[in-house]
């Protein structure tokens, strides 16, 4: 901790104002921070650098040991010492947090926190500097945008009672991704990385003040960034005609950033973020049969060639805070955002006459079942793999759909933070104001294909209606007030919030003049949930906390009215310990859910997109337990060591049987989905100083069904326990210049991670990366 | 918020007999326990026990079961091993000479090979052999249908035949299949069966015997042929690069309708084996108004109607237990009714074993309930088969009725299917 301590001491200007530490609810993750203490942010993490302290949701750590509940935070160091892109290597650092690979580089994230469901990142509040930054949270929360994170700052996850006030996903918790301060001096870096597989990530990072660079100046001052990341692979998997698979991604962000001067009556800060990101990969949901992928997980059949995901994402951001002094401060956001993304992939075979229960319906043969082990539909199974010719019938035809949508949303949020300093007890107030409206517009296009000597040839028919076009639109209004009130060694947060949801849906497939239900649905959702939490400082080191609040997630505006919002009583209770370098907490979780909803997505059969299904009553529970110690072997040499370790188990309550595929026939006391039982995280370090550092990483994920069940596991419903070893060395040269060398999955060991969205996909193999880093 | 209330209340309750917070957390990490609603809702219509493994079922069926005797009684007629075509030929070649009694005897043993096959077939009358009432089927084997084997219609299109320009696609099913094929190749008597205004036939009698069979021969070679390309014609329809029907039966979002199809198709057993097959010619069927109906016998020229039955059992317990795959009977041992799946397969061997044992056709057996002027024998064989078997047939009815009672009640409400359309009333 003397590291820790040390840089804190360093970075005042990243301490928060103690009106704004009010409004944090949560901790248990110091140790992301004290791991990456020692390691060197070098000049972006100088100690002038001017923070936007109303993004954090958790803020430094020097708030966490006093919380009244769990959250993580993880800092640039950590986010930089294995050069992260993939945003589920990152999350998973924290307990409680799951995820499921899928492209293998984290192109679109899955995470789930505490037991919610994990597809796309759908029941989380995703945000970057705070604001929502999912293309479209409340009409299509799937996020299929997700931030780059390498050019993120820290990384901050809030869970139980924490998670209150950052809606509309509360029921399982939230990730805001902090962007970098502006500096208060010219500063520059360039980093460039090379990895197998032609993996390559260039970034430039150029920032100054424009105006009075002396900070001590009674003026104010406007400082700014620029932020360009280009990063791409050619893909660890090979399609059968030897072309690769890749991805190319850029992002472009400039933030331009006013402060009032010091002795400003009222002190401001205004930022203006302005973003831009794009990507062009080739990616797919076709993964292998599981007798496939035994022989060659890296293979990608020649049905998916054609497949290729393009989109762009473009943001404003304007955030706005000012000290009225008196204890009262105003922190004001608002946002713009526009996503728009096209995605061209196999989505299956058409069907002939008579195939499908649904006469209208053009294709109904799941592709999951066509991957089957007893391999059910060799014909089809030979056409996927290019080893036969299509042939006259509608069934060999494959189904290449483009999912051509376009997201946006809007919004402007007001938080007004109070404090009360009273003799015995005070109160800290905050009180969270957003109005937010977005849309998702799907126009999804159909076209036929042909397997004909190994290639896809277009089969002509070119007057296929639209799969999908339909426009779903939420206005929603959210309101929180919170209040931590401090007596003496207690901490009690009490948290109310309100959520007033209008959402529309326009399926323009159904004809005007039909019934306006089938065309138009609305749907108004109304909700308030409060949360309590509560701390108590037993002793210098020791501290007990509890929680217990209701979460949420809202039905989509497309759900049927028999679908009710996902609602869960969750709780939490812990200890956390700290002496010296030493830092342990043990946390329990229980979600109560009376309602979990699963969502229909492209990628399921026999729903359409939007979909929802109720699951009825859900048990989640589980322990969460994280210690770190770093030993000074020297004067210089440190050894960090840090554990972080979940423990989850689920059941359904109830008997159903579900017509969404990824639930089926669901009995009392099956466990839910892509959750497993143990995850174990254990980095140990080793540091000289600011010169070098190694740390090597053992993660552990235990198996994870991949449809409800219970008792013993049958092969093919469920992915297996895996054990993978990552190692980071840096070697800072000199003041500007720092080498790094990363190996990931040193064993090489490639599993089934997942069977979906169709077919089994394995985690990215062995891979090496070195960068260099030259600050300026 | 009341719910809120309520269950903060039963959280603090448990968790307050915990006076260690640790152990409160290792409790909390353990409780998420198996639920207690067994109330199910939204059931599928389809069995209600989970994870069954429907797509696996009817691809055991179809591949396994309905393909795979389609192509091996499709061998007995197309193709370089057509045993039952080529044997026709030889029988036809050998019209005449020293060998033709022996030629006939092949080709008749081939037929009744041939017939054994299809008579399993029978138990799985669904898509393509269903489609537009029964008329794949009915190329192949007429038998109880609508426009079931007429020997004068054979007669007619033997004499027919011998134009070059005859189209035996063009004929009614009445004269074609396997029942025009045995009466062609059983029927020892040489003379037509139509009635003397028939124009086709009205010269046949005063043609010379050997020219008779010749040209019944011919034509059977003909009829050979046609059943051949009928079952060509229902192997296709299922084929991938044909109708491909298999695609549509084994796809599980069709698992309900199939599911019924097969169940359907079994009832075959009831409606034909049992009480068609049997009810009738031992007058245990309200159809038959006399003590017995000799008449109704099915195949009465090659006189196999009991192998027939036989292997309509054969069929019977191969659609049942889907063979060594998964079949109804793993539906219902998931059930835990494994004792009606014992049942089944009890009195399906004591209704083999019965016919084993049979040294008198079920034609003669029949003619003799009708001499006999009495029914009560047959009654009371069929009441008490394992101990009565003065009438082994009635007692063999009394097997079967066994068997479909159970098909009727337990085998439908297990499997959560109703009865086909056709099989609404038991009339024994």
């Amino acid at each position: 901790m003397t590291n820790l301590l040390t840089k804190q001491a360093q970075v005042q200007v990243r301490r928060r104002s103690k009106l704004y530490r009010a409004i944090v609810l949560a901790n248990a993750g110091a140790i992301m921070l004290s791991i990456g203490a020692y390691a060197q942010g070098v000049e972006i993490d100088a100690p002038s650098a001017e923070l936007f302290e109303e993004v954090f949701i958790i803020g430094s750590q020097e708030d966490l040991q006093s919380l009244a509940g769990s959250a993580t935070l993880i800092d640039s160091e950590a986010i930089e010492k294995f050069d992260a892109t993939d945003i589920n290597d990152l999350v998973s650092q924290a307990p409680g947090v799951y995820v499921r690979y899928e492209d293998g580089y984290g192109l679109r994230p899955n995470i789930g926190i505490r037991g919610v469901t994990s597809d796309r990142s759908q029941k989380i509040t995703i945000m970057e500097d705070g604001i929502l930054i999912s293309p479209s949270p409340y009409s299509a929360p799937a996020a299929y945008y997700f931030p780059n994170v390498n050019r993120m700052h820290t990384l901050e996850l809030a869970k139980g009672p924490a998670a209150i006030k950052y809606g509309p996903h509360t029921i399982g918790g939230a990730v805001n991704m902090v962007t970098r301060p502006v500096p208060n001096e010219a500063k520059g870096q360039f980093d460039a990385t090379f990895g197998n597989d032609n993996f390559q990530k260039y970034r430039l990072f150029y920032g100054d003040v424009l105006t009075n660079k002396n900070e001590a100046s009674d003026e104010g001052q406007l400082a700014y960034w620029v932020d360009a990341l280009h990063y791409s692979a050619d893909g660890f998997k090979e399609l059968d005609n030897g072309e690769d698979t890749g991805f190319e991604r850029n992002d472009l962000n400039v933030k331009v950033q006013w402060r009032s001067a010091q002795d400003a009556r009222y002190k401001q800060s205004l930022a203006l973020k302005l973003g831009y990101a794009d990507e062009d990969s080739d990616e797919t949901y076709l993964g292998l049969s599981d007798e496939d992928f035994a022989l060659n997980p890296n293979r990608r059949y020649l049905a998916t060639q054609l497949d290729h995901f393009v989109s762009d994402h473009s943001q404003v951001h304007v955030l706005h805070s000012v000290d009225f002094g008196d204890n009262l401060s105003v922190f004001t956001r608002a946002y713009y955002q526009r996503f728009n993304r096209s995605w061209n992939r196999f989505n299956g075979f058409f069907s002939m006459e008579g195939q499908c229960p649904e006469a209208d319906d053009p294709g109904c043969l799941a592709i999951q079942d066509i991957l089957r082990l007893d391999n059910p539909f060799p014909d089809q199974m030979a056409l996927l793999r290019g080893e036969i010719d299509s042939n006259g019938n509608a069934s060999s035809i494959f189904d290449i759909t483009n999912n051509d949508r376009e997201y946006g949303s809007q919004g402007v949020e007001v938080n007004v933070n109070y404090s009360i300093d009273g003799t015995v007890i005070s109160h800290q107030i905050e009180v969270g104001l957003r109005l937010h409206h977005d849309f998702v517009d799907r126009h999804h296009k159909v076209k036929g294909y042909r397997m004909v000597a190994s290639e896809l040839v277009f089969d002509g028919q070119d007057d296929r209606g639209p799969k999908d076009l339909n426009r779903a639109e939420t206005d929603a209004l959210a309101l929180f007030l919170n209040d931590e009130i401090t007596w003496s060694d207690w901490t009690l947060n009490l948290g109310l919030r309100y959520e007033n949801i209008e959402g529309s849906f326009d399926d323009q497939l159904v004809a005007i003049d039909s019934d306006t239900e089938e065309r138009y649905r609305e749907r108004s959702q109304s909700v308030v949930t409060p949360g309590l939490g509560l701390h108590y400082q037993w002793s210098d080191n020791l501290g007990l906390l509890a929680g217990i609040y209701q979460g949420f997630s809202p039905a989509g505006p497309s759900s049927s009215k028999d679908i009710d919002p996902e609602k869960a009583i969750n709780y939490e209770y812990g200890l956390r310990y700290q002496r010296d370098t030493f830092n342990f907490s043990l946390i329990g979780f229980f979600s109560d859910y009376s309602n979990l909803i699963g969502r229909c997505r492209a990628s399921d059969s026999g729903c359409a997109v939007g979909d929802e299904f109720n699951g009825g009553e859900i048990e989640v529970s589980g322990v969460e337990l994280t210690a770190s110690k770093s030993w000074a072997l020297s004067n210089e040499l440190t050894l960090p060591v840090s554990l972080v370790y979940t423990f989850t188990e689920s059941s359904f309550q109830e008997n159903f049987d579900s017509g969404f595929s990824q639930w089926g026939q669901v009995r009392a006391g099956d466990e839910l989905p892509y959750l497993p039982e143990n995850q174990l995280r254990l980095q140990v370090g080793l540091a000289k100083g600011d010169t070098w550092s190694v740390d090597a990483v053992v993660k552990y994920t235990d198996t994870m069904r991949e449809i409800p069940g219970q008792g013993s596991l049958e092969s093919g419903t469920f992915t297996p326990s895996y054990t993978l070893y990552d190692l980071s060395a840096s070697w800072q040269i000199n003041e500007r210049l720092k080498l790094r060398l990363i190996g990931e999955n040193l064993g090489d060991k490639q599993v089934i991670v997942s069977r979906r969205p169709f077919g089994a996909r394995p985690n990215q193999p062995l891979s090496v990366k070195a960068g260099v880093q030259y600050n300026f | 918020m009341s719910r809120l209330i309520r269950v903060v209340v039963q959280r603090i309750r448990q968790l307050g007999s915990r006076a260690l917070l640790l152990s409160s957390i290792l409790f909390i990490g353990a409780c998420a326990g198996g639920g207690d609603n067994d109330a199910s809702n939204n059931t599928t219509g389809i069995s209600g026990e989970r994870d069954f493994d429907f797509t696996a079922m009817m691809a055991n069926y179809a591949d396994n079961i309905i393909l795979a005797g389609l192509r091996s009684f499709n061998s007995s007629f197309t193709g370089i091993d057509s045993i039952a075509t080529s044997a026709i030929s030889e029988y036809c070649d050998a019209i005449g000479s020293t060998s033709e009694a022996s030629a006939l005897g092949e080709a008749q043993l081939q037929w009744r090979n041939a017939m054994n096959l299809w008579q399993r077939q029978e138990l799985l009358i669904l898509g393509p052999l269903a489609e537009n009432g029964n008329a794949r089927r009915n190329a192949v084997y007429s038998y109880a249908s609508s426009a079931p084997p007429n020997t004068c219609s054979v007669d007619r299109s033997v004499a027919l035949a011998q134009n070059s320009e005859f189209d035996i696609q063009a004929r009614a099913f009445t004269s074609r299949g396997l029942d025009a094929l045995e009466y062609l190749l059983f029927n020892e008597n040489l003379d037509h069966t139509c009635a003397s205004q028939v124009a086709e036939t009205q010269n046949w009698n005063a043609l010379a015997e050997l020219e008779r069979k010749t040209q019944r021969c011919e034509y059977a070679e003909q009829v050979a042929s046609d059943i051949g390309n009928s079952s060509n014609v229902i192997i296709d329809a299922w084929a991938f690069d044909g109708g491909d029907f298999r695609t549509q039966f084994v796809n599980s979002v069709n698992a309900n309708e199939n599911l019924k199809r097969l169940s359907d198709a079994i009832f075959y057993f009831e409606i034909e084996t049992k009480d068609t097959k049997l009810g009738m010619p031992t007058g245990l069927h309200a159809n038959c108004r006399g003590l017995a109906c000799p008449l109704a016998v099915e195949s009465p020229h090659s006189q196999s109607s009991l192998a027939n039955i036989r292997e309509n059992l054969h069929g019977f317990h191969l659609a049942l237990n889907g063979g060594d795959g998964l079949g109804f009977d793993d539906i219902i041992i998931a059930e835990g009714a494994s004792f009606v799946v014992d049942n089944f397969n009890l009195n399906i061997s004591a209704a083999l074993a019965l016919i084993s044992e049979m040294d008198t056709s079920l034609l003669n057996q029949s003619q003799g309930i009708v001499a006999s002027g009495d029914g009560s024998a047959c009654g009371n064989s069929a009441a008490n088969p394992d101990t009565i078997r003065t009438v082994p047939i009635c007692s063999l009815h009394g097997y079967l009725k066994r068997i479909t009672d159970s098909l009727r009640s337990d085998f439908l409400v297990i499997v959560d299917l109703d009865l086909p359309q056709r099989g609404q009333s038991d009339n024994d």
